[in-house]
């Protein structure tokens, strides 16, 4: 059994050798690439005319999915005043704004108020078909009360124009206070 | 008078199906070769006899392989064989028109034994099924081959052993399926290609095997914990895919074959080419296939982005001497699948709203266009093989393996940092060898010990789903089989040490260099009886141990097919489990044939993924989450088998299957398990047709009928309820035609004939669109005769 087991043993080292030494297996594993481009929505609303001033609030995941959890912002915003909203898209500091209305025939924004007399969405800009795009849009705020406006980007080549349809790019929350 | 004879050569349809294992005639030189074994001075004498007539057999063939020698029956039947020693020996015995059986006797004196044989109506339909009288193992066994292998070539592997009671599939969409055997699968199924332990990425729910099962001319599945022999993860069962043995004689010969389905409009060509010299005991084989489909539809729609090609190539090239020999063999798998892009989604928004919808967004017309997403899958194994056999008691063989498998995983959105590269690159490297020592002891007992390690090698490029690692299990075992009269008793034990080295980024990118030690234990023992009247029980107690799985302890991200979040967990344990099966078998009859097994596995600390209540909440939104848990959880059930021959030509095949799987910690049912089945089927054979131009002539009926998955709830299914039960019509007709010298094999069957709109709950995109419409499988198969130079 000794003597069988010899030849045994050499292919064994034998292709052990082979695999550590050749296969630059070595190697650690790279560092994760951020595929997930999209880490942050941030909505900056200008309110016409002097009624008071510019608000931000930015929907943010930093660390991808798995991670934690995005934090809801908070918006407070003025009765009755008609604001001009622009969303901007980020992966991290830059924006992709630009990206998307290169593809703004497959995007479209998709602005849900809870409740709905909380305020009123118009988007402003158009794709090339003349469709909506929603990144920048004028908001008129309701009487006050408190709720949550829900951002939505939807990538939608060829079935453009309803919520449902297409892929989920961004699907963000903001909660808001309208104050007399 | 003629009627008599007609009955006597009734169908046998044998539930075990094994291929004739001696060519007895072959031995017949050996016959008087007496001073060559020990001289014992004992007597085995008797009868041959038909079973059902009495009458005797003048010129049966008895063999006995322990002593190699053969004698045949004289014209009365009587049968001697001298100068015997004391101990256990098989008689086979073989005669035409009867199926060739083996007896097994232990003679302490000179012995009197009338063997009785049964009218081979296999033979008959010149299929190569025969039955044995005592199975190797007391395991619940199932075999595919001959004609009923042939009737799914051109499905893929896990369709293909679908046919078997006790396995089903888990499906990604019409062109990915990876089979199931006793509601368990992945790491728990292993798969033996060719001998060797199949490694790939087979942890993944949507990682279909790699393996071509138009080589395989015998597909054998062990259903319950097979750990001993195969390694200890094996807890839910083995499949073994065997090719044909090497040509044993001289000549060239070879085989065409093509398949082309209507659905998918799938065209495929294989083809095999053979031969062995005449001068020197060298074989060799060369086999390919190449498949190409397009889109496949439902009733209603078509499934848009769901074609696949496939290319494969095998070679093999053999040297045997009496004593020893050696193999070489090579094959390389490599396929692209298009994965139902509307089943890609951002989150579980689109997920319910997919499910609302009912049916996928995105149609379009027929496209062979494999898009994003896709799979594109190769594997290469080398494999070489030797054995020298050590005197008269067995065999020692040598095997060693080398196997990559790479996976390249393209979501449906190119990335736009590198457009053309996948999203996710796994390249597993596997090493195997195996020594193993096959023995026969004089004293009735069989079996086989050995020795054998795995070295693997798992690297990743893009977004990370299982980390790198290393790992390195070497094993120990022995098995051992005692066979006296009708009784078989049979125990095994295995050692299996397992280190994995893991390399991974956590999410601040540092590296994390986890190391594990597994030992696992895995033991069987189990009992045949023969218990007259055609009847045989066996009974098997196995206990299995299986450690954790690279993506249990480390799994973390999303699954988009299924906007599902995984997470593994770095404290698992392995799993244990303690398997009790028991089969009856009724064989060999002119009738009713058929067997049942029951199974009852409890597994401790199984690992499964639970849906976790709170979702994973990024910038696209929420996913569903899963995370790998452990539980102690129980699954039993049993699978029946039954066939029925009204006449000569007409029978009826029923297999029906019942799986049951527990998390008794929790005391819910556990997630994807298989509805209960029924399988039965109507065979019609008209055997000769014409002036003799058309041979092995048949028709079949039959109907698949699967209820309702009614152990799902919440908890298991969070978002769709199970779909309803469904009946599938199905049919199938073959004909062996003679062109001049050639006999042409043609075939053909359909699936789902009434186009019935339904959907699985094994079937992962069961959330977005329904199965597949009616299929028409049509075979050509063209064998090559070529004249041997004499």
């Amino acid at each position: 059994m000794k003597k069988l087991l010899r030849p045994y043993l050499a292919v064994l080292l034998m292709g052990s050798l082979i695999t550590t030494t050749s296969c630059g297996g070595d190697d650690d594993p790279a560092p994760v690439v951020d595929r997930e481009t999209i880490t942050t929505a941030t909505l900056t609303l200008e309110p016409q005319g002097k009624v008071g001033s510019t608000v931000t609030a930015s929907y943010e995941d930093l660390d991808g999915p798995g991670g934690n959890a995005p934090t809801v912002p908070q918006m407070t915003l003025k009765a009755g005043v008609t604001y001009n909203a622009t969303l901007t898209i980020l992966n991290k500091t830059t924006s992709l704004n630009s990206e998307i209305i290169a593809e703004a025939n497959d995007h479209q924004v998709y602005y849900t108020a809870t409740p709905s007399s909380l305020m009123t969405v118009t988007i402003t800009d158009k794709d090339s078909q003349n469709r909506p795009l929603g990144l920048t849009s004028t908001i008129v705020t309701g009487n006050a009360g408190t709720g949550t406006l829900n951002v939505v980007l939807k990538h939608q080549p060829g079935t453009k124009g309803s919520v449902t349809a297409g892929e989920t790019d961004v699907d963000a929350k903001f909660n808001v206070v309208v104050q007399p | 008078m003629l009627k008599d004879k007609i009955l006597r050569k009734l169908l046998l349809l044998p539930l075990l199906l094994t291929v004739i294992p001696v060519a007895a005639q072959s031995m017949l030189p050996h016959v008087g070769t007496a001073g060559t074994v020990q001289d014992c001075g004992l007597t085995i004498s008797g009868k041959v006899l038909d079973h059902d007539t009495r009458t005797v057999l003048p010129g049966a063939t008895i063999y006995i392989p322990q002593l190699d020698r053969a004698a045949i029956a004289d014209a009365y039947g009587n049968y001697h064989f001298h100068h015997v020693c004391q101990g256990t020996y098989t008689l086979k015995v073989s005669f035409i028109g009867y199926t060739t059986e083996s007896y097994s006797f232990r003679i302490t004196t000179s012995s009197v034994r009338d063997l009785q044989l049964h009218s081979d109506a296999a033979m008959l339909r010149s299929v190569e099924v025969v039955s044995t009288r005592l199975l190797s193992e007391s395991q619940a066994t199932e075999v595919l081959s001959g004609r009923e292998l042939k009737q799914t070539r051109g499905l893929s592997l896990g369709e293909s052993l679908e046919k078997l009671p006790g396995v089903s599939s888990l499906q990604t969409g019409p062109n990915v399926s990876k089979p199931v055997i006793h509601g368990m699968s992945g790491s728990r199924v292993l798969i033996l290609n060719n001998g060797v332990r199949h490694e790939a990425q087979q942890w993944g729910d949507e990682h279909a095997p790699e393996i071509d099962a138009l080589a395989a001319t015998e597909l054998k599945v062990v259903k319950g914990a097979a750990g001993v022999r195969y390694g200890s993860d094996a807890i839910a069962g083995t499949i073994l895919v065997n090719p044909s043995p090497m040509p044993d004689s001289a000549g060239i010969s070879g085989n065409i074959g093509l398949i082309g389905n209507t659905n998918g409009r799938m065209g495929t060509i294989a083809g095999l080419l053979q031969g062995r010299l005449k001068q020197q005991p060298i074989s060799w084989r060369l086999h390919s296939s190449l498949k190409k489909a397009g889109d496949s539809h439902t009733p209603d729609y078509n499934l848009k982005n769901t074609g696949f090609e496939e290319q494969n190539l095998a070679a093999t090239l053999g040297y045997n001497k009496e004593n020893y020999g050696a193999e070489a063999y090579y094959s390389l798998f490599h396929t692209r699948i298009g994965l139902l892009s509307s089943a890609h989604i951002g989150n579980t928004t689109d997920l319910l709203q997919a499910i609302d919808r009912g049916r996928p967004e995105q149609t379009g017309e027929f496209s062979y266009t494999i898009a994003r997403p896709y799979q594109d899958v190769s594997h290469q194994l080398l494999k070489l093989k030797g054995y020298h056999t050590t005197g008269d008691l067995g065999k020692l063989l040598f095997t060693y393996a080398f196997q990559q498998n790479i996976r390249d995983e393209y979501d449906k959105d190119a990335s736009k940092i590198n457009p053309n590269a996948p999203e996710l690159h796994l390249d597993l490297m596997t090493h195997t060898t195996e020594l193993v020592w096959e023995h026969e002891l004089p004293s009735a007992i069989s079996g086989s010990m050995g020795v054998s390690t795995l070295w693997q090698d798992n690297t990743y490029e893009g977004r990370m789903f299982v980390p790198f690692y290393r790992s390195f299990t070497a094993g120990a075992f022995a098995e051992e089989k005692w066979r006296r009269d009708n009784v078989q008793l049979e125990a095994g034990l295995r050692y299996d040490y397992k280190n994995m080295d893991v390399k991974r980024r956590d999410r601040e990118n540092n590296l994390q260099q986890p190391s594990y030690s597994f030992h696992n234990l895995s033991g069987s023992a189990g009992a045949l009886v023969d218990a007259g009247y055609h009847f045989t029980f066996g009974a098997n107690l196995s206990y299995a141990s299986r450690a954790p799985h690279a993506n249990e302890l480390f799994a973390d991200g999303i699954h988009h097919g299924t906007a599902s979040y995984e997470k593994g967990n770095p404290d698992m344990v392995s799993e244990h489990a303690v398997n009790v099966s028991a089969t009856i078998n009724y064989h060999t009859n002119p009738k009713l044939n058929g067997g049942i097994s029951f199974f009852y596995n409890t597994i401790s600390n199984f690992i499964y993924l639970q849906p976790d209540t709170v979702p994973v909440l990024d910038i696209r939104g929420s996913y569903l989450s899963y995370y790998y848990k452990q539980a102690d959880s129980r699954f039993y059930g049993a699978d029946l088998n039954l066939s029925y021959a009204f006449t000569d030509k007409l029978t009826l095949d029923t297999k029906a299957t019942i799986v049951r799987a527990y998390n008794f910690e929790e005391e819910q049912y556990l997630p994807n398990i298989p509805a209960d089945r029924l399988n039965a089927e109507l065979q019609y054979e008209l055997g000769e047709l014409g002036k003799g131009n058309f041979s092995d002539s048949f028709v079949a009926l039959g109907g698949l009928a699967v209820a309702r998955q009614n152990r799902s709830d919440k908890q298991t299914d969070p978002y769709m309820d199970a779909p309803e039960s469904y009946l599938l019509l199905q049919a199938e007709a073959g004909t062996t035609l003679q062109l001049g010298r050639q006999p042409v094999e043609l075939s053909v069957s359909g699936n789902n004939l009434l186009n019935t709109v339904y959907r699985d709950y094994q079937n992962r995109l069961r959330f977005f669109a329904a199965e597949t419409a009616r299929m028409l499988l049509i075979r050509v198969n063209l064998p090559l005769l070529f004249k041997t130079r004499s």
